[in-house]
């Protein structure tokens, strides 16, 4: 167990290494007039400018070089400052969010952890409900009628379901709308008798005692976690069947039947905790995937998070600010895998003594 | 299917040289002609799909879809023959029309069906407008073309390339597979549509809007599932004892690995590469409603659905924008997906033989 961890924890920093290598390839495509923007705000028009900017930031050297500013940041020669640098926590600016890309993460960082906080919960419990259910009545209708859900649930592309569900629920029935908060709650939001504790807008409004806030903050999304759950709950309705039938199979549950337990306590007390670990797995990947900005979620329902931020300025051809989130999500889906693969080793003993 | 053959073992490697009658005193069974043509596992294979109702569903859906692009000159006569994936527009108006329409200013085209059908000899907007007036019955038909299109392409060069890198690793291994490996790893710890939009949106400015920067970012992301499953499957075969005759006789190592290996281990990786069409086809398609992809009026579901999004709270009277492309989008993955799951079952070792997966 102690080998696996360490082995893999020598592995991250050769990821990580290697990640950083791709995304600054990718930026090594760029013109120096966007890298610059790496370094500083307004990139200046005229040529004379431009050189000025390309020797002061060090964008005509060695590719190694530029490769080590971006990631320790580069001193100035004129102020003496260091500026960027990503290990420092400085993406360079963005020009869609008119602002440094650092400062447009940690401005856009909350909407996305809030939604996965809410969008977690149905998805994984609904989802594996599903799958369990299925299972235990395998080849029965319940559960032909679980494989077709499956099936069109992960055909459905989820910009054409948001879309649908918009069309259905926010412009027909003006039920839910699309953004994180209405217009007035957004007022109160921005004026100075209200304290931000989390930038969570439920949390905070329930610190400050607005419920009104509150319910408008959840109304708002509704859509988008119903839209991510009906995607997830195909996957996790397949992986939790897969896997209950599987260990419905096994020895000792036919031993604990033979014994003459119960059906309901063979399944909650022996066959559901050891089905449930590639559950456990597939969570952990979804908290990640949730957490790493869903794209195309928020981006169908104006919803303001990382995944939104990056689709603009993917749009936009804001290199810069794409890249920074790509990095984000890439680091949060390498974490998280490290820390699934772990547990999953630490549940599961033919793992763990392997 | 014409002729039903009865399993009587599992055992039996079906199309097998018959053994002579007393060496193994196994029962044979009949092999029809049909089976012999293709091949014992093609024929297994098609077989399993054919006896699915929900694969043949899913054959069905994607039959139409090969005829509705090889036929769309025909369904849908484009208005220019140079640039028939470009929409054609009925004026230039922001507001979308009505399916049902009638096309006011030039209309391409009569096909030859609509007057017989119909009785009218003007043209109409079968499935209404967008903003700017692009028909979204021709961006419906032609865009079944431009997916499927997109679709083999991506799968092509996806493949190429994981088989490529996946029997080099496999075959050489040591330090090579170890390198190549992590390189695969790395590739894998991206957020594939994160990546694949990021590179789409570098290429941009590069190539210029058109079908290639997608193409090209899906490919470079998309390629490391199949070398994964190829080098499993050649570590397999590898150990074989042909490969170890041909070493011995003396043959070249890439003529052994051209020659002898990859064929014997490339077909569970083209049937999942395959079947991975439809999504592809989706993330292309994500990627033009994000507007990351085709210049605006080409022919492509993704690209028509993206009109919808200047008219989110309208889309209940607006619904056709959405609804025409959207469902051409959704059968196309879901055919490819129910021939998948069926595949999948049919290939499930612990399914073969036991009757289940057939």
């Amino acid at each position: 167990m102690i080998e696996y961890i360490i082995r893999r924890l020598l592995l991250l920093p050769v990821i990580l290494f290697g990640v950083t290598i791709l995304i600054f390839g990718m930026i090594s495509f760029l013109s120096p007039a966007q890298r610059a923007a790496l370094y500083v705000r307004d990139i200046p028009k005229n040529d004379a400018a431009m050189d000025g900017i390309i020797k002061r930031y060090g964008l005509d050297q060695p590719i190694y070089v530029q490769y080590w500013n971006w990631l320790v940041g580069r001193e100035d020669p004129v102020t003496g400052k260091t500026t960027g640098g990503i290990l420092r926590g400085e993406f360079g600016y963005s020009r869609t969010g008119a602002e440094p890309v650092g400062n447009m993460i940690r401005r856009r960082f909350p909407a996305t952890i809030e939604l996965a906080l809410f969008a977690f919960f149905p998805i994984i419990g609904i989802g594996t409900y599903l799958g369990v259910i299925a299972a235990i009545n395998h080849n029965k209708p319940i559960d032909q009628f679980g494989r077709i859900f499956s099936i069109v649930g992960y055909s459905f592309p989820s910009f054409v379901f948001g879309l649908l569900v918009l069309m259905l629920f926010y412009a027909k029935l003006q039920w839910f709308p699309p953004g994180r908060v209405s217009d007035w709650a957004n007022a109160v939001l921005l004026s100075p008798s209200w304290n931000s504790y989390t930038s969570l807008i439920t949390i905070d409004s329930l610190l400050n005692g607005r419920f009104d806030i509150f319910l408008d903050a959840l109304r708002h999304m509704v859509l988008p976690i119903l839209t991510l759950s009906y995607i997830n709950w195909a996957l996790f309705l397949r992986v939790a069947r897969s896997s209950m039938l599987e260990t419905l199979r096994q020895e000792y549950v036919t031993t604990a039947r033979a014994k003459g337990l119960k059906e309901s306590a063979v399944i909650n007390r022996h066959a559901l905790r050891n089905a449930l670990i590639p559950v456990t797995t597939m969570a952990g990947l979804t908290v990640a995937n949730l957490l790493g900005g869903v794209v195309i979620t928020e981006t169908i329902f104006n919803y303001p998070g990382i995944g939104s931020a990056a689709a603009e300025a993917a749009a936009q051809v804001d290199i810069i600010t794409v890249l920074a989130f790509t990095l984000l999500t890439g680091f949060i889906l390498i974490v998280a895998n490290l820390l699934v693969d772990l547990v999953y080793a630490f549940l599961d003993p033919r793992v763990r003594l392997a | 299917m014409t002729s039903p053959a009865t399993v009587e073992t599992p055992e039996t490697v079906p199309g097998a040289a018959p053994a002579p009658v007393g060496l193994y005193d196994l029962p044979q069974r009949k092999v029809g002609r049909l089976e012999e043509r293709l091949g014992p596992e093609t024929y297994r294979i098609i077989r399993g799909i054919l006896r699915n109702p929900l694969s043949v569903i899913g054959v069905i859906l994607i039959t139409i879809f090969v005829l509705v692009a090889l036929l769309a000159p025909v369904i849908a006569p484009p208005k220019s023959v140079t640039n028939p994936y470009m929409i054609p527009r009925d004026g230039f108006s922001p507001t979308p029309k009505e399916p049902g329409t009638v096309w006011r200013t030039n209309p391409p085209p009569l096909p030859f069906y609509w007057t017989a059908l119909t009785g009218k000899d003007k043209w109409t907007h079968l499935f209404g407008t967008a903003s700017g007036q692009y028909d979204i019955f021709y961006g419906v038909v032609w865009g079944t073309r431009t997916a499927l299109r997109v679709g083999i392409i991506i799968e092509f060069f996806c493949l190429m390339l994981g088989i490529f890198i996946g029997s080099i690793s496999a075959y050489y291994g040591g330090k090579l597979d170890m390198l190549l490996m992590r390189i695969t790893e790395i590739f894998q710890a991206f957020p594939y549509f994160l990546a694949a939009m990021t590179l789409s949106a570098i290429l941009i400015p590069i190539v210029g809007k058109s079908l290639t920067p997608a193409i090209i970012a899906l490919v470079a992301f998309g390629w490391m599932g199949y070398a994964r499953l190829i080098r499993g499957d050649i570590l397999s075969v590898r150990e074989r004892e042909y490969v170890m005759a041909a070493r011995v006789v003396g043959v070249r190592d890439n003529r052994i690995l051209i020659k002898h290996i990859i064929p014997n281990a490339i077909f569970p990786t083209l049937v999942v590469a395959s079947l991975d069409i439809g999504t592809i086809v989706v993330s292309f398609a994500v990627l033009s409603f994000l507007g990351i992809g085709t210049e605006v009026g080409y022919a492509d579901w993704g690209q028509i659905i993206s009109f919808a999004r200047n008219w989110i709270p309208q889309l209940a009277k607006y619904w056709y924008i959405v609804v025409f492309p959207g469902v051409a989008l959704i059968l196309f993955v879901l055919g490819w997906n129910l021939v998948g799951d069926a595949m999948r079952d049919i290939m499930d070792p612990r399914m073969r033989g036991s009757g289940q997966g057939e």
